[in-house]
């Protein structure tokens, strides 16, 4: 559907005052819910009488109905403007996702409007401009909505095609490949902001094994591999009536409204699969740190303590906690709490199972450690019993907010739906001024200390993770999480046509075949599978700041996983070896050779399948994901492009020759400079059989980092144990 | 719409473009105390919300329009100042801009920054925006804070405190936004050269954030002389809007507004020059820009709302005649109309496949929009674009931001509180006999501007950049 803002938003992080509330009533809502919003139904002489009657303007508690089918409908009048909003929650959410489909639930919304048993997508979009309405999805990870905006007028009409869309889909598979490429390239979008990685990876952290824990937009592999059958199937699962809510609101009765819905949704039949069940979350009992390495001089921190669910008795309180966190919002220099001068902000989501805290900062990267320290600090202050007039500054703040979080039509339906979804309805908003009046210091320090213990939340930190690793691992462990970076930025270069978009079975058939022609252009499977090691001379000139530097290199491969890298460049000699996931490396000068940290032994192990004869295995590995992607220019000649992804692994994209089919080069995305690389082959030569590249140009960013030319190649020379053993003085050869 | 890239607002969020602009029944401001009926018709229910809007004018000449709302969830409390680029001297582009800064800066009795703390402790949202007419800085607060909203208002038109440090920082601090903008947003650095060249020497040429030599040049006496003329009570509009008190909002503004001297004279804009036939500049980005500009009359002009509809019908959703361009040079089409005080563009951009497609992209554009001088819209086309605007603008209705937004660019612009029901009853009424009527007056060759960017290697170079928006 059109651009909602969708799963992005879901994730972000909205700025402390309203948006603390807006997040609370209207979680798992994206889109029009971040807006916030709640129909209130104050009763006159509460405690709470001019917030709630503030909050309930002209809606009040809904008018509501149930169609034969299962469907509830809720209706709030409100004549003010001539328009109509209309929001149908479904149980189709990230959690409802079957394992390895994440994104399906995305997918699935987007392409409710494209096309339907009676219109083809041209068709409904044409009769949707002509009502001049607004047609969008959104998915949160309780639950998908479905939105229309009308002209009050209009009412019928948009209804009729809303329903169409929900009711009669047809998914098709051209369709299916544009919204496939489109929730790619969003995807692409969100890997290039460092802050957006951030607040996505504390989700996938916190909630580790949970279903609250998968990428809200789904990931690369699982949506490029989709195919209409599985959408379809998860539409017919998950969007049914028995478990569906419409809410309508705007200018229209509840007796126009309760006729126009029985009329368009009355038809909707069949029975839902079973909403997903209550997982419990994970407990964490220490700190977990996950470091995304991305270049630059700053890292996005972020950290995150699992929080009650909506519609919980700490509920309040945490809310609460999130205005405090670092001190009362009425002594904040300019309003803002910041850490090294950027805002520092918190979030408070409350979900159907569980909730998440979140804490927000940015900072340079080697101030990361300074950072982290404060935002500890300022949680285990949370666990004090605050003062009486800051606890008052935050109920102000609290039941100023709520109201003006209900202005527009779409927030309004949102927040009842979140609420009536997670089954606390129009108590949330009844009560909620007076849960905010019986807010103490005591009880407020009590949840905080079950909540938000500092010594057991997960923090995120995208930057220099050379940078970041020794300044946090004081806090806890820290692991390293795979950058797909490389995968966005190559999606984005080529758009629907990269090697992320979905392909047809035609290009993965003509993949497979260009891949069996290479092969035996390079001498036949069996011949590569018999080489056990490989020892590769060749002089290497570098470009050096302008200047080339000749040098030697020295491959030594062995099968598996082990490799000897040697070079050297005027005297400069460095030995990086590998074996198996560990290695060590040492260089001129150094008094003993060093194990390599887990960064390095990820580019030896990337360097080991990059030679000509682990490039042609990974192609022909059967359970690699090949596709052809039409041709593409490399050095005036229009090559092959076929793109291989080997499981678990970024994908290149093999360029062969149109005639001969040789392997021509290939390109990969560097996950840790975020860069693109390319090498380039030529000069082939025959040896034991295999044909060999001789000369090999590398390239980066389209620049010419280095020249190999191969002097020597041989085969099962038996590369022997001793290669590979730290040596226990400073020797390079 | 494309307009956004035309007036940027600064300070926190970015502000949403105005819904609209609207056509004037009267030439100025009714003075006194009075009630303007909004009930038109169908648009008595459409915006009903606020049973009518009271303006008054205090004896100092500051206006005062209140608009209360009791089913409004929140008050919008505006300041509206009668300057930015419109009628900014030459040599001072950007002032007004500089200042959605330095009005922050504290005054005599509060620290910097403390404005905007008062009221988010209260749960007020903080904000300011400047487009080529006006300056506005506006708070949206719980009804118990109008109060405070008004005071400190009040203040920082009295006694705004600068400093020269406050001036350079804040200077560097709008250069760095100038060089974020000219590096990354090659379809506004477009827009910008369009003015610059449907406006050659007018307020209306020069980017709303100013040009960098302009800006950097500006000291402390000259800022300190801008606030005195432009920021006084005689120059500037209050309007509160939503839920609030009308009597006690109408007492907090006496009591805080009505002690404070006039000051300042209304600066006059520069006459209206002729349209320079072409202009040319290079902004980063993959793809070359074209933009074909129309100098269209003043919004106030009430042949505006089917300008607004002609935009709509050729540039905008699914179904625009620009969403399909004929040209297969063009990657991608947009329509858009700004309307001005003084005066509007119509204009439409073109993002090219190449350089060589510049021509080509230019006749696609020119000849989609001049032919509707000569051939009538359909009625789908113009039902479609009728029914998308008044859906955006009742949307846009929702907040009272939305409402306080709308009701004083009618005042700035139009100087009519009463022309948005009005310009929603036109945009109803209009036939495809109107649309080409309009068109007819406005597609002329001899009001036509066309704009070539051209994409650079790196970031244009600030200088550069300062003449070619000359």
């Amino acid at each position: 559907m059109n651009a909602a803002p969708g799963p992005a938003a879901a994730r972000g992080l909205p700025a402390l005052r309203a948006g603390l509330v807006s997040l609370l009533i209207a979680a798992s809502v994206s889109g029009a819910a971040a807006a916030g919003t709640a129909g209130d139904a104050g009763s006159p002489g509460s405690a709470g009488a001019p917030v709630a009657a503030a909050a309930a303007g002209a809606a009040g508690a809904p008018a509501q109905r149930t169609l034969d089918n299962g469907l509830r409908i809720a209706v709030f009048p409100d004549p003010h403007l001539a328009m109509v909003q209309v929001q149908l929650l479904v149980p189709a959410g990230v959690a409802a996702e079957p394992a390895g489909e994440e994104g399906v639930a995305y997918v699935t919304a987007e392409l409710l409007r494209h096309g339907t048993t009676s219109r083809d997508p041209r068709a409904f979009a044409q009769e949707l401009a002509l009502l001049g309405g607004k047609l969008t999805s959104s998915v949160g990870r309780d639950y998908a909505t479905v939105n229309g905006l009308f002209l009050s007028g209009d009412f019928e009409g948009g209804l009729e095609l809303l329903s169409d869309a929900v009711i009669y889909p047809i998914f098709d598979p051209v369709e299916l490949r544009r919204v496939q490429g489109q929730a790619l390239r969003q995807l692409a979008q969100l890997e290039q902001s460092p802050g957006l990685v951030a607040d996505d990876q504390i989700w996938r952290l916190a909630f580790d094994g949970h279903p609250y824990g998968r990428p809200a937009s789904g990931s690369f592999g699982p949506v490029s591999e989709l195919d209409a059958g599985r959408v379809r199937e998860f539409w017919s699962d998950r969007y049914r009536p028995d478990h569906a809510v419409l809410a309508i609101a705007g200018d229209v009765t509840p007796e126009r409204a309760f006729v126009v819905a029985d009329e368009w949704f009355g038809r909707w039949s069949g029975k839902g699969a079973e909403p997903p069940a209550h997982v419990r979350a994970p407990a964490a009992d220490h700190v977990r740190i996950r470091i995304v390495d991305r270049p630059g001089s700053r890292a996005e921190l972020r950290l995150g303590a699992l929080a009650p669910a909506g519609g919980t008795p700490d509920e309040t309180a945490l809310l609460a906690a999130g205005m405090l966190y670092g001190g009362a919002p009425a002594d904040r220099p300019g309003g803002e709490r910041s850490v090294f001068g950027r805002e520092l902000r918190t979030a408070y989501t409350a979900l159907a199972d569980a909730g998440l805290f979140i804490v927000a900062a940015s900072a340079p990267s080697d101030s990361a450690g300074a950072a982290v320290s404060i935002m500890l600090g300022d949680l285990r202050a949370l666990g004090r019993p605050p003062g009486e007039a800051e606890l008052a500054s935050v109920k102000r703040l609290l039941k100023n907010t709520f109201p003006m979080s209900f202005e527009t039509l779409a927030a309004r339906t949102a927040s009842w739906l979140a609420a009536d979804f997670r089954g606390s309805g129009m108590e949330f908003f009844d009560r909620y001024a007076g849960r905010v009046d019986s807010l103490a210091p005591a009880g407020l320090a009590r949840a905080a200390q079950r909540w938000l213990d500092p010594s057991r939340v997960v923090l995120v930190a995208v930057g220099p993770a050379a940078a970041l690793k020794s300044q946090l691992e004081k806090f806890g462990k820290v692991e390293l999480a795979r950058s797909d970076t490389a995968l966005a930025q190559a999606t984005n270069r080529r758009g629907e046509a990269g090697p992320h978009a979905a392909p047809t079975l035609a290009q993965r058939a003509r993949g497979r075949a260009l891949v069996a022609k290479m092969l035996a252009a390079h001498g036949g499977l069996a011949k590569l599978r018999s080489i056990k090691d490989t020892r590769v001379e060749a002089i290497a000139i570098i470009d050096v700041n302008g200047h080339k530097l000749e040098g030697s290199l020295v491959q030594a491969r062995r099968e598996p996983d082990h490799m000897v890298y040697i070079t050297d460049f005027g005297g400069l000699a460095t030995r990086q070896t590998l074996i198996g996931n560990t290695g060590w490396q040492l260089a001129s000068g150094d008094s003993e050779a060093k194990p390599a940290d887990q960064e390095t032994v990820g580019a030896l192990k990337s360097g080991f399948g990059s030679d000509l004869h682990h490039l042609l295995l990974a192609a022909s590995d059967p359970r690699a994901r090949v596709w052809a992607r039409g041709t593409e220019t490399i050095d005036t000649l229009a090559a092959l492009a076929v793109v291989v992804e080997p499981p678990g692994q970024s994908p290149r994209t093999y360029y062969l020759h149109p005639k001969t089919y040789r392997l021509l080069g290939f390109d990969q995305g560097d996950s840790r400079s975020g860069a693109l690389a390319r090498r380039k082959f030529s000069d082939f030569q025959t040896v034991g059989g295999i044909l060999w590249p001789y000369h090999e140009q590398r390239l980066l960013n389209g620049e010419t980092v280095m020249q190999v030319d191969v002097r020597s190649v041989r085969f099962n020379t038996g590369v022997p144990d001793a290669a590979f053993e730290m040596p226990a003085s400073g020797t390079t050869h | 719409m494309l307009a956004f890239y035309r007036k940027y607002a600064t300070a926190a969020p970015k502000v949403p473009p105005p819904v609209a602009q609207l056509p004037a029944a009267g030439a100025s401001m009714k003075r006194g105390f009075m009630v303007v009926a909004l009930l038109i018709g169908r648009a008595a229910s459409a915006l009903a919300a606020p049973p009518g809007i009271e303006t008054s004018t205090l004896a100092n000449g500051l206006e005062v329009v209140l608009a209360p709302d009791s089913g409004a969830r929140a008050a919008d409390v505006a300041v509206w100042y009668r300057t930015g680029p419109r009628v900014e001297e030459p040599g001072r582009s950007g002032i007004t801009h500089l200042f959605e800064r330095l009005m922050f800066r504290g005054t005599e009795s509060r620290g910097p920054g403390e404005y905007r703390r008062l009221l988010q402790a209260e749960g007020g949202v903080v904000n300011t925006y400047t487009t080529a007419d006006f300056t506005s800085f506006f708070a949206t607060v719980p009804e118990q804070a109008v109060d405070l909203a008004l005071k400190l208002e009040s203040e920082r038109m009295a006694k705004l405190k600068l400093s020269a440090a406050d001036l350079a920082e804040e200077r560097a601090a709008v250069a760095r936004e100038r060089r974020a903008f000219l590096e990354t947003n090659p379809l506004g650095r477009g827009v910008e050269k369009l003015y610059a060249t449907a406006f050659p020497g007018h307020g209306y040429g020069s980017p709303v954030i100013g040009l960098e030599d302009d800006v950097r040049r500006i000291a402390l006496d000259q800022a300190l002389e801008y606030y005195r003329d432009r920021y006084g009570p005689n120059n500037a509009v209050v309007t509160v809007v939503g839920r609030f008190d009308k009597a006690a909002a109408l007492a907090s503004i006496r009591s805080y507004f009505e002690p404070l001297p006039r000051r300042g004279a209304a600066a006059k804009p520069a006459p209206l020059p002729a349209p320079r036939p072409r202009g040319t500049a290079s902004s980063p980005g993959r793809f070359p820009l074209v933009l074909v500009g129309w100098r269209a009359p003043a919004s106030a002009d009430p042949g505006t709302p089917a300008l607004e509809i002609l935009a709509r019908v050729l540039g905008s959703g699914s179904e625009g005649r620009l969403e399909r361009p004929d040209s297969g040079a063009v990657a991608q089409a947009r329509a858009a109309f700004d309307p001005a005080r003084d005066a509007s563009l119509f204009y439409a951009l073109a993002v090219l496949k190449t350089p060589a497609d510049s021509t080509a992209a230019q006749r696609m554009l020119t000849g989609a929009i001049e032919k509707l001088a000569s051939e009538p819209v359909t009625a789908g086309e113009l039902d479609r674009a009728k029914r998308e605007w008044e859906l955006d603008m009742l949307a846009g209705q929702q907040t009272a931001r939305g409402r306080a937004r709308a009701l004083g660019t009618a005042l700035l612009v139009d100087g009519d509180a009463g022309s948005t029901a009005r310009r929603l009853q036109a945009v109803r009424d209009l036939t495809p006999v109107d649309l080409e009527a309009a068109a007819r007056k406005v597609f002329r060759p001899e009001s036509r501007s066309v704009v070539l960017i051209m994409p650079a290697p790196g970031p244009p170079r600030p200088g550069a950049a300062s003449k070619g928006a000359r």
